[in-house]
């Protein structure tokens, strides 16, 4: 029994840490743009290919792979400059329902852009050496990787947690995402911030992709299993706050690692169940962010 | 009868010729035999519906260059039915509509079943491809379907046997399958096959564990693998398909999964996982096997040397997947329905494929006449890593002929196995 | 001939033409009605599909565009009255068809309150969005758990009904019967909608979406006519899904994810939400960038996605909308001279 505790929680916390990877971005971006963008999925899985493309499917060592995910996150974070320029910022000043029209169109044109780029044909890339292979703790098998995957998650919480903050910039986020027309007012610029936020947001997905490719198979679809999540964590967190939807990923990784050991015939029904009443319960999310509606 | 109609239409024809008219009469005897072809080219089922589309476009091919059919040409009218069943219906009706009554379509179970009941209405011949599901030879069986592959009763019980025979040493074996009708059936009859042809292959009966359910649409199979990693088995069977398969291995190998399972008999990906895998490819992997053009028997067979050579030809790739054997013997199958019925109107070729039998790639098969279910021998591929391009290999073919392992027809019923006779 | 089309359509969106109006309605039925004998059965069978989609998005747009509430489970309600028709059919359930489409609207409508009973009092905006959303995953999980529902292969081979009138029995079992069936239910329930929103009921629908508090200040009851609308909204959704089950003979959980729900969200925005005509006309224009597209095996999820984009960025306001600017541009110049 302990030991089936053990694994719920640590197979709970890489699920959540991995859903959190993939929300990162998509706070970020909700928070401040109040865009719920539905291609955030599609450029994860840009970044996920990419990452393959460059670094192949047997990364020669952690470092090389950390570094090829860097990469992934600047190809993208460059996709989202250019997705911005050419389609975001001319969504500004509309009602917000155009952008999800919109990120839904893009979604399609990346998914379908994949596939004629690498084909049908499934990818496995596998984890760096020093990381492929598993402990066993308490009778459970616990793979190395995984474990990276939570130090992965945990590290950007900690770096964003630091950059809005502690920083002068994050201030200016923060600001701009209370009030972009006060923000306006005192001299900030805000089309400038809002744009350093759409490919922060895409960088982010980017890297999340380098960092996940190992835990699935590589196809234009590895994007929809994350993404619906990301979202439920987004609300649940507080729309925007960063800080909410890392509990919020935490709660539902354990919620649903929990329901695959216990209530197995019933998988993967827990996480709505317990969306819904937490919706109803505390509608505002965990950390309501100021100017939300 | 048939040969009265036959010369009556010769002499009709070469009235048109010499007379210059008819000419709506002459146009169908010359206009070229159209053929709808609904395969999933996007979607999860891409990968597979590409390559049975490839094996069709082939047997086109062939079929042309040879003269035609019935001295008309034959066209092929693609569609992607996106692994979606409400598209495969649009497209049935968009065919029917067109004129198109001979149809290849139903490359996976959720496209087969809407395909299916709709085929009598729209006066249609249907070859389901590659769909096992029992439903389509019992409960949802009509005259105009006929199915070109193994059902999941006689592929997965002979996969069953076939682990077992060639690994009598494993004395424990699991599944682990998706919660659905298909996953929970064939990890049913794999144990059953396991545990019945057990004890001649090893003089004692072996132990099959509860099988291990993850849900239909899983992406992450961590709880079930250390499910696995826990339990006594040495054997598993692994009814995940398509992408989830390789995250499942991805997932698993890491853990020592590999070194734990001695042999493993998957559900039909066969080399989609080999090349995705490359050389992290469990040593010791099973699947289902439509046609390997490098092991015999298919090596000497000449309809797959045939295949293999058009397929370099046409298709600029040196290693075919075994799938598009699967397209190919499809079509096949209709063209001889028309060959032999000498004509494409639909209850005549229907009449003619009940009792039909043909040369494919993979030998002599047959249409069995009650059920219209096709049978012959089935093949099953072990696979491995390998150190050179593409990183994996095959390493052994071996068949079992459907008639053993077959259920007698039962159309129009549904199937249950514990009704059999053990 | 572009100038023309959109005045035409331009007409029907304002009280300037009362006899445009009709003449359109009246040709689109009579093109409709003889559509059978025009086009072939896939052709007609989208076209079936798109009377079915324009329903579907005409119940999304009620509950977004009057009242100001954004569901993005809507495929629920339409997996609710699809199932349940799918399965009266299939296991004969010993009613009336009409009563069978009659209890998939009501189940869709009794779920709808259940939620907004629960619910709608706190949750607006995209709360209401991702908690329909969960409902409608949580649904799908249960459905595919079901065995007398077909699981992950969906119920299939649904036989298509007889409607016993009493003097007569009305056979839909072939395709073109069964079609002119759906155009007049489409018919039908297009007009019920037209009725709603422009009744009292439509303009306090209205009100709430313009500015909650002074609605209420002028004593309209806010949480009760969001309720009404979300019943109405999923009762129609359910009766589009109800109406679809016997037409593609098939009901499989594609039909209820999130994609499905964006479907109507789609088609409304296309269209232009702000008319009650833009959800048809998005529906329309979806079907016929999906069928263009079609045998682009390939290259059709570029398309469409790109397509879509190109819309959004061209044509904020929807397709209605950049029909009624162009309208009023010539109509602007035409004043000047």
């Amino acid at each position: 029994m302990t030991s089936q505790a053990v694994f719920v929680l640590f197979n709970g916390l890489a699920s959540g840490m991995a859903f959190f990877l993939v929300a990162a971005g998509l706070t970020w971006v909700f928070g401040i743009l109040k865009i719920l963008n539905l291609a955030h999925g599609a450029f994860f899985m840009l970044g996920a290919y990419i990452a393959f493309t460059v670094g192949g499917a047997w990364p020669a060592s952690i470092w090389s792979f950390v570094g090829v995910a860097l990469i992934a996150a600047a190809a993208v974070g460059a996709l989202g400059y250019l997705t911005d320029q050419l389609v975001l910022k001319r969504l500004r000043n509309v009602d917000y329902h155009y952008a999800l029209i919109a990120t839904f169109g893009l979604m399609l044109f990346c998914e379908g852009a994949a596939k004629f780029i690498w084909g049908t044909d499934y990818q496995a890339v596998m984890p760096p050496p020093e990381i492929d292979r598993a402990i066993v703790v308490g009778g459970s098998y616990i793979s190395l990787y995984t474990l990276f995957v939570i130090g992965a998650g945990i590290a950007v919480f900690a770096a964003l947690e630091m950059i809005m903050h502690r920083t002068w910039a994050g201030k200016i986020m923060r600001a701009v995402s209370n009030d972009p027309w006060m923000a306006g007012t005192l001299g900030i610029n805000v089309p400038m911030v809002l744009m350093v936020s759409v490919i922060a947001s895409f960088a982010l997905a980017g890297f999340a992709g380098g960092i996940l490719v190992p835990n699935q198979a590589l196809s234009p679809h590895v994007g929809a299993s994350f993404v619906l999540y990301a979202f439920m964590a987004v609300v649940i967190g507080g729309l925007g706050s960063i800080r909410g939807t890392f509990i919020a990923c935490i709660l539902l990784g354990l919620v649903e690692s929990a329901n695959a050991t216990f209530l197995s015939q019933y998988g993967g029904i827990a996480i709505y169940v317990m969306l819904a009443v937490f919706l109803v319960w505390k509608p505002t999310g965990l950390f309501p962010a100021q100017g939300a509606t | 009868m048939m040969k009265r109609r036959t010369v009556l239409k010769g002499i009709a024809a070469g009235a048109g010729v010499t007379l210059g008219m008819n000419a709506t009469y002459l146009r169908a005897q010359t206009a070229p035999i159209r053929i709808g072809a609904s395969y999933a080219l996007s979607g999860v089922g891409a990968p597979v519906g590409t390559q049975m589309l490839a094996g069709t476009e082939i047997a086109i091919h062939q079929i042309n260059r040879d003269g035609g059919l019935l001295g008309r040409e034959v066209q092929l009218v693609t569609r992607d039915d996106k692994y979606n069943s409400a598209e495969s219906v649009a497209i049935a009706r968009e065919f029917a509509g067109d004129g198109i009554n001979l149809m290849l379509g139903g490359s996976q179970t959720v496209t087969a079943l809407g395909l299916a009941p709709l085929a009598p209405e729209l006066n249609m011949v249907a070859i389901i491809v590659a769909a096992a599901g029992m439903p389509v030879t019992h409960e949802l069986f009509n005259r105009n379907i006929f199915r070109t592959t193994a059902n999941n009763y006689t592929q997965y019980g002979s996969l069953g046997r076939t682990l077992i025979e060639q690994n009598p040493e494993i004395r424990t074996w699991v599944s682990l399958a998706p919660d659905g009708d298909f996953g929970r059936d064939s990890a049913l009859f794999f144990g059953r096959a396991v545990e019945k042809y057990s004890e001649a292959a090893s003089g004692e009966k072996a132990t099959v564990l509860d099988t291990i359910y993850t849900q239909a649409t899983a992406t992450d199979f961590r709880t079930q693998i250390n499910q696995l990693m826990s339990s006594q088995a040495e054997g598993l069977y692994l009814g995940i398909a398509a992408s989830a398969q390789i995250s499942f291995f991805q997932q698993a190998r890491s853990v020592g999964l590999y070194d734990k399972f001695k042999a493993i008999g998957e559900v039909g990906n066969s080399d989609i996982t080999g090349k995705a895998l490359g050389r992290n490819t469990h040593p010791n992997l099973w699947s289902i096997c439509h046609w390997l053009y490098n092991q015999e028997p298919f090596a000497s067979n000449p309809v797959s040397q045939q295949l293999y050579k058009d397929y370099v030809e046409l298709k600029g790739d040196d290693f075919p997947s075994g799938q598009v054997a699967a397209g190919h013997r499809a079509a096949i199958a209709l063209f001889e329905g028309i060959r032999k019925a000498e004509t494409t109107d639909t209850d005549e070729v229907i009449g003619a494929m009940e009792n039909l039998s043909f040369e494919s790639a993979g030998g002599p098969v047959e249409f069995r006449t009650e059920d219209h279910q096709m049978l012959g021998l089935n093949f099953y591929s072990q696979m491995g890593p390998s150190t050179e391009e593409p990183y994996f290999q095959f390493n052994k073919v071996t068949s079992v002929d459907a008639v053993e392992m077959i259920e007698p027809a039962n159309p129009g019923q549904p199937f249950d196995i514990n009704e059999l006779p053990q | 001939m572009v100038q023309n089309s959109s005045t035409s359509i331009q007409g029907r969106m304002t009280t300037f033409s009362p006899v445009l109006g009709p003449v359109v309605l009246t040709a689109l039925f009579a093109f409709l009605f003889f559509a059978p004998m025009m086009l072939n059965a896939g052709l007609l069978f989208w076209v079936g599909m798109t009377m079915i989609q324009a329903i579907f998005a005409l119940s999304w747009n009620l509950l977004f565009g009057y009242t100001g509430l954004a569901s993005f489970g809507h495929a629920g309600f339409y997996a609710i009255g699809a199932y349940f028709t799918g399965a009266a059919l299939r296991y004969d359930f010993q009613l009336p068809f009409l009563v069978v489409l009659a209890v998939a609207g009501i189940l869709g409508a009794l779920v709808a309150l259940a939620i907004g009973v629960v619910a709608l009092k706190r949750l607006t905006g995209i709360f209401l969005a991702v908690l329909t959303v969960a409902l409608t995953e949580a649904m799908a999980k249960i459905i595919g758990l079901s065995k007398a529902l077909g699981e992950q292969d969906g119920l299939g081979n649904i036989p298509r009904p007889i409607i016993d009138l009493g003097f007569l029995d009305l056979d839909l079992t072939h395709s073109h019967d069964y079609y002119r069936f759906l155009l007049i239910a489409t018919v039908v329930t297009v007009a019920a909608l037209w009725w709603v929103v422009h009744s009292r009921l439509g303009r306090s629908f209205r009100a709430v979406r313009e500015d909650a508090e002074r609605a209420r200040f002028v004593g309209i009851d806010v949480a009760r006519v969001r309720v009404i609308s979300f019943m109405i909204s999923g009762g129609t959704a359910a009766l589009a899904g109800a109406l679809s089950a016997p037409w593609t003979r098939i009901v499989t959980l594609d039909q209820v994810n999130w994609l499905a729900s964006t479907q109507p969200i789609l088609n409304s925005l296309l269209g232009g939400f702000t008319s009650f005509w833009g959800p048809v006309v998005g529906a329309v224009a979806y079907t016929g960038i999906n069928y263009w597209t079609r045998t682009f095996a390939g290259l059709s999820e570029m398309l469409v996605g790109g397509i879509l984009v190109l819309v959004i960025l061209l044509a904020p306001t929807g397709i209605v909308g950049l029909l009624g600017k162009a309208t009023r541009r010539i109509r602007g110049n035409g004043g000047k001279k």
